[in-house]
C-alpha cells in the first residue's frame, strides 16, 4: 500500500533520513521505533507532504506522492496526527472533527453526523460543544486521532498518540488501534512505549541516526543486539 | 437558527424598512443610509479580515476601483451604474487576484503592511495615469434622477438601495460562515498546518474569501459615489476608508456576521455628528474618537461588542441552568 524507497533528507549538514526503505501492507500495523532524534517524525513529515525529501520515492496505492502537497496526500487517503496535538483552539470538539469530515462531503449536516460517529468511536466522552482548549492531555490525543479519522483515511499515521497517558489510557488506545485494524485501516505508528509497540505492531522498523537498523517482527526486534545497542549504547563504551 | 431569533430578525427587517417613513429629517436619513452602506462595506471587509483572518488595510483600493469604474463608464460612455457596478466588482476581483493573492503566505501584521502599500500604490498609479488622460481631477456626475442612472430625487431611493446592498452581503456572510468554506477559513485561521493535514485547500479557500470581499467592497464604492455624485482620487483611494472598515468590524466583533453591522450603527452616527458639529474645521476628529473606542473595546473584550453579547448570553444561560438544577432541591 505504502512504499518508501531509498529516502534521503538532510537539514543543512545533518542527514536525518539516510536511504530508508520500507513497505506498509494493507491492513497492517507497522511500527517505527528509535531513540530521540532518530528521524521518526521527519519520516512522517515526508510521507504526509510537510517536508519534501531530497531524493528517493514514496508511493501510495501506486501514486508517487513525494512531491505532493499535504492536502492532496490527505485526499488520497493518508491521515496523520501531530506529536503535539494541534486542535483548533477556538472551535468546539465537534467543529474540530467536522473540519476533517468536510473533506469528503460538502454538506454540513452530513459532516456533523460523521464527526459525531468518529467522536463516539474514539470514545471522547465530553459534550460535543466543549471548547477544544479545555480538554485534558488524553482527550486532546483522542481528538487528534478523531480529526485524522474523519478524513476517512486508508492509512493513518499516528505520532506518539500514547505519550503522556496513564496505564488505562494506553490500554484503551491499544484497543482503539486494534479496532481500526479490524475496520481495514492500515496504521503506521511511532511510539516510545515498548509494551504497546510489541503488542500492536505486525512489523517494526528500527531507526537510529536516520538509518535503518532493521525491520522485523516484534520478537526479532526485541532480541536483536543491534537494537539494544542503539537504545543503550555499545557495551564496551558503557 | 431558532424560532425566536428568526422572529426577531424579521421584526428588525420590517422596522428598518419602515424607518424612512418614521424619520422625516433629511440629515438623519442621510446618516442612516451611511450606516447601511458602511455596515455593508465592513461586512465585505470582514469576510477576508474576519472569517479568513487576513487583516487587510488596503480595501480602499477595491472601493476606489468600484467607484471610479462605474462613474467613468456612466459619465463618458453613458453606461448605467447598475452595470458599471458589476464591471467594477469584477475588476476589483481581478486586481485582488494579481496583487493580494501572492501575499497570502504572509500573516497578521505582515499581511496588513503589504495591503497598506497595495492601497497606496493603486492610488499613486491612478493619479499618475489620470494625468495622461483628459479626465479631470474631480469628476462630477450630472444630477439626472432616474432608476437606470441610480440617481434619486430624495434620500429614500438611496436608503433602499443601501438596504438591499447590506441585506445581500449579510445573507452571503451568513452562508459563508455556515458553509464548508466557513469551516475551512476558520480552521486555516486557527492553525493552518493542522488544517492542511486534514486536506483543507489553503489558497483556494482564501482566494474565495478575497474575491467575495473585493467584489462587494467595490459595489459599495459605486453606491456611495452615486449618493455624493462627485469623485476624486484623494477621497476614493484614501487610506482612512480601509482603516474605518477595519475599525467598524473590530469594534463590532471581528469574524461574526452581526459584528460589522453593530460597529457601523455605533461608529457612523458618531463620526457624522462630529463632522456636522465641527463642520470640517477639525479634520479626522472622528478617527481619534474611533481610536479611543477601539482601545476601550479591545482592552475590555478582544472579540468586540459581539463578544460582550455572547459572554452575557452564556452567563444568563448558566444562571438558568443552575436555577433549574436547584428546583428538585427546593422540593426535596
Amino acid at each position: 500500500m505504502l512504499e518508501v524507497n531509498n529516502l534521503v533528507k538532510s537539514f543543512g549538514g545533518l542527514q536525518v533520513t539516510k536511504k530508508v526503505s520500507f513497505e506498509v501492507k494493507k491492513g497492517e500495523i507497522f511500527g517505527i521505533i528509535g531513540p530521540n532524534g532518530a528521524g521518526k517524525t521527519t519520516m512522517f513529515n515526508q510521507i504526509s507532504g510537510f517536508i519534501k525529501p531530497d531524493s528517493g520515492s514514496i508511493t501510495f496505492k501506486g501514486n508517487s506522492i513525494e512531491k505532493r502537497s499535504p492536502k492532496d496526500i490527505c485526499k488520497l487517503g493518508i491521515g496523520r496526527t501531530f506529536q503535539i496535538a494541534q486542535p483548533f483552539p477556538k472551535m468546539s470538539v465537534l467543529e474540530n472533527v467536522m473540519v476533517g469530515s468536510l473533506l469528503r462531503t460538502k454538506s454540513i449536516n452530513q459532516a456533523r453526523e460523521k464527526a459525531k460517529e468518529v467522536l463516539d468511536f474514539v470514545q471522547l466522552n465530553v459534550p460535543y460543544d466543549t471548547p477544544s482548549s479545555n480538554l485534558t492531555i488524553s482527550d486532546r490525543k483522542r481528538l487528534e486521532v478523531a480529526k485524522a479519522l474523519a478524513t476517512e483515511p486508508e492509512l493513518i499515521l499516528l505520532d506518539e498518540v500514547m505519550a503522556g497517558l496513564n496505564q488505562t489510557g494506553v490500554k484503551e488506545f491499544i484497543n482503539l488501534i486494534f479496532e481500526l485494524k479490524k475496520r481495514g485501516t492500515s496504521v503506521l505508528i511511532i511510539e516510545h512505549i515498548m509494551e504497546a509497540m510489541m503488542t500492536l505492531s505486525d512489523r517494526i522498523l528500527v531507526l537510529n541516526y536516520g538509518e535503518e537498523v532493521l525491520t522485523g517482527k516484534p520478537q526479532e526486534v526485541a532480541n536483536n543486539p543491534k537494537v539494544i545497542e542503539a537504545y543503550l549504547g555499545d557495551e564496551i563504551h558503557a | 437558527m431558532n424560532k425566536q431569533k428568526k422572529g426577531m430578525l424579521i421584526g428588525l427587517l420590517i422596522v428598518t424598512l419602515l424607518l424612512p417613513y418614521l424619520i422625516q429629517n433629511e440629515f438623519y436619513l442621510h446618516v442612516l443610509t451611511s450606516v447601511l452602506v458602511y455596515a455593508g462595506l465592513a461586512s465585505s471587509w470582514n469576510i477576508l479580515g474576519g472569517f479568513a483572518g487576513q487583516l487587510s488595510l488596503g480595501h480602499t483600493a477595491f472601493f476606489g476601483i468600484g467607484a471610479y469604474t462605474s462613474t467613468l463608464l456612466y459619465v463618458y460612455l453613458g453606461i448605467s451604474p447598475w452595470i458599471g457596478m458589476l464591471v467594477g466588482g469584477f475588476l476589483a476581483v481581478i486586481v485582488s487576484f494579481i496583487t493580494l493573492y501572492p501575499s497570502f503566505r504572509l500573516r497578521g501584521v505582515f499581511f496588513a503592511m503589504v495591503t497598506i502599500s497595495f492601497g497606496e500604490v493603486i492610488r499613486i498609479l491612478f493619479v499618475y495615469f489620470r494625468n495622461k488622460t483628459t479626465i479631470p481631477y474631480g469628476v462630477t456626475i450630472n444630477y439626472e434622477p432616474s432608476f437606470t442612472n441610480m440617481i434619486f430625487d430624495g434620500p429614500m431611493g438611496y436608503f433602499y438601495v443601501s438596504f438591499v446592498y447590506l441585506l445581500i452581503i449579510l445573507v452571503i456572510s451568513w452562508k459563508v460562515k455556515n458553509s464548508r468554506l466557513g469551516f475551512f477559513l476558520n480552521a486555516l485561521k486557527e492553525n493552518d498546518e493542522a488544517a492542511q493535514a486534514l486536506g483543507v485547500p489553503t489558497s483556494a479557500s482564501k482566494f474565495k474569501a478575497l474575491a467575495i470581499s473585493a467584489f462587494f467592497t467595490a459595489i459599495g464604492g459605486t453606491i456611495l459615489v452615486q449618493n455624493i455624485l462627485y469623485i476624486e482620487p484623494e477621497s476614493a483611494f484614501s487610506t482612512s476608508i480601509s482603516t474605518e472598515l477595519a475599525l467598524i468590524s473590530i469594534i463590532g466583533g471581528i469574524g461574526t456576521v452581526a459584528g460589522p453591522v453593530i460597529g457601523a450603527i455605533i461608529l457612523i452616527p458618531l463620526g457624522e455628528s462630529l463632522r456636522a458639529l465641527f463642520s470640517g474645521s477639525v479634520q479626522g476628529l472622528h478617527l481619534v474618537l474611533y481610536g479611543v473606542l477601539l482601545m476601550v473595546v479591545v482592552l475590555k473584550n478582544p472579540n468586540g461588542i459581539m463578544g460582550f453579547i455572547s459572554s452575557f448570553n452564556k452567563k444568563r444561560k448558566k444562571k438558568r441552568e443552575v436555577q433549574l438544577e436547584e428546583v428538585p432541591d427546593v422540593r426535596g
